[in-house]
């Protein structure tokens, strides 16, 4: 019988370029930034511990978030570059360049949750990465050759330097070049700016609002959060409830009726937005006999803030523009949002109905409504969708409109006698002719 | 089921205690019956129609609570606080609609609850889904795309002509409905279950199936394990409750002779088997409003 020392083993380890393929292959450009630009906003808020949503959800103003991050980007490089605090040796020696994070950190409402971001958005634009990181007692760099690291058996990246010095502020400054062809490419289309621009203003809108500032080759990205709609007799849903520790806010209502963009559900975590204007199956659309969107839903708005110390328990998959929609938090969200939310889509098929004129109270209660921060909203105690629609009396006028061929009008006008009578007044003659004979 | 949850009382759940939330009608049948006859004081009709008045006006007892509007606004308001008896008596065949309630009343409800729907057991699409001029062949295909569309994900398979026929689908319904229930209770992730007490079937004009049970915790099952009554179903096979139209003169003249030898030939007046036997088996279920002619 062979000793447990000759017992053979079956190798299993990873390759790196394998692993790097997989890591890059599902995730978009404009995502790898907003993985850079998480990671430095999670630094500001350990070091200020900051948290907007805590802020959103009790009603009161977020304490003012004092940071710049700078997005620089052309056809042969990348940077970002941040005065957000910097990173310690000592959290860069041990956690920021491990692939995946071993320890969930449960102590702050922070983005940086997996351990995969940052050098996911290394290997999806380039090949050379100078990353420099300053607290205000020390300083490090680390610079990575990617082809060479692929090439060694070693799991880790060397400092060029470590050591104390003394700064007024921290920061971190990334510099990515040897771009892959492709990222060249999107980098040179002029519409990458201003895509990623917006994106940037609506995925970190709370960030924003509370006084952190994102450019993007100079150009200042300002908070993009849509307004929900109230007047007298029409109120917004405001709910917060909680499961397994997180902590949810639901609002929904309409946009105002000026607002052409087709809405949905917005769904952040930690105040990161992480699904935006949803109209799929992610946020319950059309699944468990919901219906599907429709265009006359365009006016329907609704958000959903997750948050949570325990960052693994909120609901987005590590790319964070997904949620996962198994999990049970998520799904406790969901039935919530929809129970919420019905009552929203009800007005809205009211609204527009197959008959206008019977529309005419739901026309003019929607028409009163002006747009409300959401703020304002988000700080009331919970409240369900009202809407209350004045139903006209049966005095009401309504109009009636139908097409009948010109020739039997023109038999209708040598019936009566009256060669001159119009169309509309036929309409009103016959109508009253029926009405006298069958209902009076 | 007056008895049925009456009964339900001696395994802990007091059934007087709950809150009662039914449809309305101006009649408020149900709302009496579960007053008089279940000692229920907290109630809430919910009224869709545009009859405010008329239900204000009818309304039998100062605190039945009139909610106007569709259901779907006032399910936000259910709170798991405490314990409610829901009765959905819809008088339509099964449509997403309703299961949208379902799913929003199952989701809401705190342990202990009672939950009971009743349908129409025929298949029949809401008006702006049929088209009335159809040929009946092309009807019954229009009927069952919509019922593959609309159910399918709640079967084990997919609907056939068969299984949405008028002799079947009633128990497509209640495998509809109760896993429209049991998909609820897992997605809300409260560790509830549904433990099904009622399951019948009867004709109130058209063909009706009436589903419920309790919402409850492992507890509440074992509580419910112990409880036997000859009209409790907990399975898929439905209790047929058919009662023949009787008048009143017919009706006391058994009565005052109820036992197991009688038989057809004894009776007075015309009366086949099978209707007296099942007079026999529900007489006390027999409906004891009258009408009247004034």
């Amino acid at each position: 019988m062979p000793s447990p020392q000759n017992i053979p083993v079956a190798l299993a380890e990873p390759s790196k370029s394998f692993f790097i393929d997989m890591l890059t292959k599902d995730i978009s450009l404009s995502v790898c930034i907003l993985d850079l630009i998480d990671n430095s906003i999670h630094g500001l808020i350990a070091q200020k511990n900051l948290d907007v949503s805590e802020h959103l959800i009790a009603g009161t103003r977020a304490q003012r978030m004092k940071g710049r991050i700078e997005v620089f980007f052309d056809g042969s490089s990348f940077s970002v570059t941040d005065d957000c605090g910097g990173i310690p040796i000592k959290e860069a020696e041990e956690h920021v360049f491990l692939f995946g994070n071993p320890v969930a950190n449960k102590t702050r409402t922070g983005l940086g949750v997996y351990g995969i971001g940052m050098k996911r958005a290394f290997f999806k634009m380039g090949t050379t990465i100078d990353f420099k990181s300053h607290t205000r007692t020390e300083e490090l760099r680390i610079e990575i050759d990617v082809d060479d690291w692929k090439a060694k058996r070693e799991w880790n990246f060397p400092f060029t330097y470590a050591r104390p010095k003394t700064s007024r502020t921290g920061g971190t400054a990334i510099a990515i070049s040897d771009l892959h062809a492709t990222v060249k490419d999107l980098f040179k289309s002029k519409a990458f700016k201003s895509t990623l621009v917006d994106k940037i203003s609506r995925s970190y809108g709370l960030f924003l609002k509370a006084g952190l500032r994102i450019a993007v080759n100079g150009e200042t990205a300002t908070a993009n959060i849509p307004e929900l709609a109230e007047t007298k007799g029409l109120r917004t849903v405001r709910h917060v409830m909680k499961k397994d520790g997180v902590e949810i806010l639901i609002l929904a209502g309409l946009s105002p009726r000026t607002d052409r963009t087709p809405r949905g559900w917005y769904v952040f975590c930690n105040g990161r937005m992480v699904l935006d204007a949803n109209k799929d199956e992610s946020t319950g659309w059309g699944l468990d006999s919901r219906p599907g969107f429709h265009y006359k839903y365009n006016h329907f708005l609704g958000y959903v803030y997750f948050r949570s110390h325990d960052l693994r328990n909120l609901p987005w998959a590590t790319t964070k523009d997904r949620v996962d929609y198994e999990s049970p938090i998520y799904q406790a969200a969901v039935k919530e949002m929809w129970v919420l939310g019905r009552p929203i889509l009800d007005f809205l098929n009211n609204l527009y109905g197959d008959v206008r004129e019977e529309s005419e109270p739901e026309r003019n209660l929607f028409a009163a409504a002006k747009a409300v921060q959401l703020q304002r909203v988000a700080s009331r105690k919970n409240t369900i969708f009202e809407a209350t629609v004045k139903k006209e009396s049966d005095d009401a006028q309504v109009s009636i409109q139908y097409k009948r061929p010109k020739k039997k009008l023109k038999q209708v006008r040598e019936a009566t006698g009256r060669p001159t009578l119009s169309a509309s007044r036929i309409g009103e003659y016959t109508f009253d002719w029926f009405y006298d004979r069958n209902c009076k | 089921m007056v008895e049925v949850l009456l009964r339900l009382g001696g395994v802990g759940f007091d059934i007087s205690d709950y809150k009662y939330l039914g449809f309305g009608s101006p009649y408020y049948v149900d709302f009496v019956m579960f007053h008089k006859y279940l000692f229920i004081r907290k109630m809430i009709c919910v009224e869709w129609g545009d009859v405010a008045r008329r239900m204000r006006f009818n309304k039998p007892f100062k605190f039945i609570r009139l909610k106007l509007g569709p259901l779907s606004k006032h399910i936000p308001a259910i709170r798991q606080t405490e314990k409610f008896f829901i009765w959905l008596d819809y008088d339509r065949s099964l449509d997403q609609t309703m299961l949208l309630d379902i799913d929003g009343v199952a989701g809401r409800l705190a342990p202990g609850s009672i939950f009971v729907v009743t349908v129409d057991a025929r298949p029949k699409l809401p008006k702006d889904f049929e088209s009335e001029d159809l040929p009946v062949k092309q009807r019954e295909l229009q009927t069952l795309r919509t019922y593959k569309e609309w159910f399918s994900s709640y079967l084990e398979r997919q609907p056939t002509g068969e299984s949405v026929s008028r002799a079947h689908v009633a128990n497509t319904f209640y495998e509809v409905i109760t896993e429209r229930i049991r998909q609820t209770l897992v997605q809300t992730g409260s560790g509830l279950r549904f433990f099904q007490v009622f399951n019948y079937f009867y004709q109130d004009g058209a063909p009706m199936l009436t589903l419920g049970g309790i919402i409850g915790t492992e507890a509440d099952e074992s509580r419910v394990q112990g409880f036997s009554h000859r009209f409790v179903r907990t399975g898929k096979d439905y209790l047929t409750i058919s009662v023949p139209p009787l008048t009143l003169r017919e009706k006391q003249w058994i009565d005052r002779r109820l036992d197991d030898e009688l038989t057809t030939k004894k009776l007075s007046f015309e009366l086949d088997d099978d209707p007296l036997k099942n007079y026999i088996k529900f007489y006390k279920e027999y409906p004891t409003y009258l009408e009247t002619l004034l």
